[in-house]
């Protein structure tokens, strides 16, 4: 009688026709709203009826095709945080609805989200008098490509070191700014790079300072301006450092002021572990037009016992895709790379790297007209190098035993001199 | 011609005053001309970001003695909207609002953007002698190159003008889908 009267009701949940404000508003309240709210990266709001039922089948299409919720990272590798997944049931159930008439229901016609917002203990922001105008369409860059990238300083003048937890990174153009790469400096170089043109807000060169590689600490993609390490983990930050944040925008077909301003959280716990970045790199890619597979890679050995945290991922548009596997263990991949999506993730868990582990990264490469991203068509030679590296994985560490924490820092260093030879 | 032809058109589809306009397939145009049509909405990021270009084709095709008309196609758009996003995106050219999507019907149109590229037979009949993608910009709504490098609708009209076939004459477009009228 019991099992009749379940399959009676499965039944009838199955039949039942979805609606607006019973079904439709709390899946795009979880999966579209994050980035198409007012003054969210989405290019467009979703958060009336209207807005949803106007471009409902658009938003099949687009969830369907996985080209949104926009998530590059395999579920290969290991487990991450925050990952940005619509379910099949999901999709079904917004067809369901649009094969229905697209019902309304009763309630609410808007969907509400809150935000992560940090209570910040340190800001920093650009100077608001003099914002940096986005192109409305891309320039040719001064040596190669177009000018899709623009670095700023954002002074923090912290008097005393920090131990920051999260960064909240906002921008006056989410919707053209994809994605940021943040790196904290406290030699005052990138000072100096903005100081060369004092009538130009920020500069043209990457974000990198020295040794250390711009998105050190993290990148920013669409649809979080929040970087958050996990719990009993930080940054060390000498004092009056500086955000370097290289932002990568895409023109919008008009003209768009930017200024850029960070909200920084120092919350650690008693316990927090100093968190350390190694880098794994190639440094130089030459590749002939039309090549379209060409692998690229590196192998290092973990001098310490660590544990990972997180991945950041950094390539050039003709990466068609890239893996960094320990043995058999795929630790992190992606199949689709497109560089304007390739924002830090932070591991469920921390994975412990013992001592003498070798780590091998691969990046594929497809410089021919198959690559829907490939900058030219005709393709042409690719010859690109980096100081910091033209593709990598930077590791987010902590060192297992702190007092190891200087020889390994000594270690990364030695090894990104190695590699300019 | 076409163009008052549309204008009376669309305004009589949106209440203006030249109530009783004649309808578009009532168009007739001077042999050899060419004009453009190009369906777009004022939120598709996609349409948006070929706004420049679209605009440099509006003044080509105007230098030639032909005429392109921006068609905004979503239902919940109003010819208020569609002329301050004209400002805002910087568009010459004649902005036109099909509410009804008659238009859209009439083309068979599907996503914005969408280029039209006519020609006029001897008879002075509109031919639709290219419809679809207007450059690779976008290889799909996520595929995005960050410049063009194929420019189908210019070689379209280039063609168009000088009298020869366009081949293909339709390239699937990519952007957003235009929803049914309910």
């Amino acid at each position: 009688m019991i099992e009749l009267l379940l399959v009676a009701l499965l039944a009838q949940e199955e039949s039942r026709v979805p609606t607006w404000t019973e079904d439709i508003r709390h899946i795009v309240l979880s999966n579209c709203m994050p980035c198409h709210n007012s003054g969210g990266a989405g290019a467009f709001h979703l958060l009336t009826y209207d807005d949803v039922a106007g471009r409902s089948s658009f938003i099949v299409e687009l969830v369907s095709s996985g080209a949104m919720p926009p998530w590059i990272v395999d579920d290969a590798g290991l487990p991450v945080e925050h990952k940005r997944n619509i379910s099949k049931e999901e999709i079904a159930t917004i067809q369901k609805w649009i094969d229905a008439g697209k019902p309304k229901g009763e309630g609410l016609d808007v969907a509400i989200c809150g935000g992560g917002i940090v209570v910040p203990d340190a800001v920093g922001a650009t100077n608001p008098e003099m914002p940096w105008l986005i192109p409305a369409e891309s320039k040719p860059r001064w040596h190669l490509g177009t000018l899709d990238k623009q670095t700023f300083v954002l002074p923090i003048n912290n008097p005393k070191p920090m131990k920051v937890t999260s960064l909240e990174f906002k921008t006056t153009a989410p919707r053209a700014v994809q994605m940021v790469s943040l790196v904290f400096d406290h030699s005052g170089r990138g000072r100096m790079f903005d100081g060369w043109d004092p009538d130009e807000a920020g500069y043209e060169m990457m974000g990198d300072i020295g040794w250390l590689p711009s998105g050190m600490h993290g990148k920013i993609g669409p649809g979080s301006g929040l970087i958050k390490l996990p719990r009993g983990f930080h940054w060390e930050i000498p004092e009056n450092a500086d955000l370097i944040a290289e932002t990568h925008f895409r023109p919008r077909g008009k003209q768009e002021k930017l200024l850029c301003s960070v909200a920084i959280q120092t919350d650690a716990t008693e316990d927090s572990r100093s968190v350390q970045e190694i880098v794994s790199m190639v440094r130089r890619i030459y590749i002939e037009a039309e090549d379209d597979i060409y692998t690229v890679g590196e192998t290092i050995e973990v001098p310490v016992a660590v544990d990972m945290i997180g991945i950041t991922p950094r390539a050039g548009a003709e990466c068609s895709s890239m893996k960094i596997e320990r043995g058999e263990r795929t630790l992190f991949s992606i199949s689709h790379w497109d560089s304007h999506y390739g924002e830090t993730v932070f591991f469920k868990e921390p994975f412990r790297l013992e001592s003498g582990d070798k780590l091998v990264s691969t990046w594929t490469y497809n410089n021919s007209e198959s690559n829907p991203r490939n900058p030219f068509v005709p393709a042409k030679l690719v010859d690109l190098a980096r100081k910091t590296g033209i593709a990598n994985f930077i590791l987010h560490v902590a060192p297992v035993n702190s007092n190891d924490s200087e020889a390994l820092k000594s270690w990364n260093l030695s090894l990104l001199r190695k590699r300019q030879r | 011609m076409l163009k008052s032809l549309l204008l009376l058109f669309l305004c009589f589809m949106n209440g203006c005053v030249n109530q009783g306009a004649k309808k578009f397939n009532a168009i007739q145009g001077i042999q050899g001309d060419v004009d453009v049509i190009i369906f777009s909405s004022t939120d598709c990021p996609i349409a948006n970001a070929l706004a420049p270009e679209i605009e440099r084709i509006h003044k080509e095709v105007q230098s030639k003695g032909g005429e392109l008309f921006l068609i905004h196609v979503l239902e919940v758009r109003t010819y208020r909207d569609a002329n301050a996003h004209a400002e805002e995106f910087g568009l010459t050219m004649e902005v036109l609002v099909d509410s009804e999507h008659e238009l859209v019907n009439k083309f068979n149109a599907t996503i914005t953007p969408e280029a039209i590229v006519i020609r006029y037979n001897k008879e002075g009949l509109p031919i639709v002698v290219y419809q679809g993608l207007i450059n690779n910009l976008f290889d799909s709504p996520g595929n995005r190159r960050d410049t063009a490098t194929q420019h189908y609708v210019r070689d379209a009209i280039d063609a168009a003008f000088a009298n020869e076939q366009v081949t293909p004459a339709y390239r699937i477009p990519t952007g957003c889908i235009i929803e049914k009228m309910q």
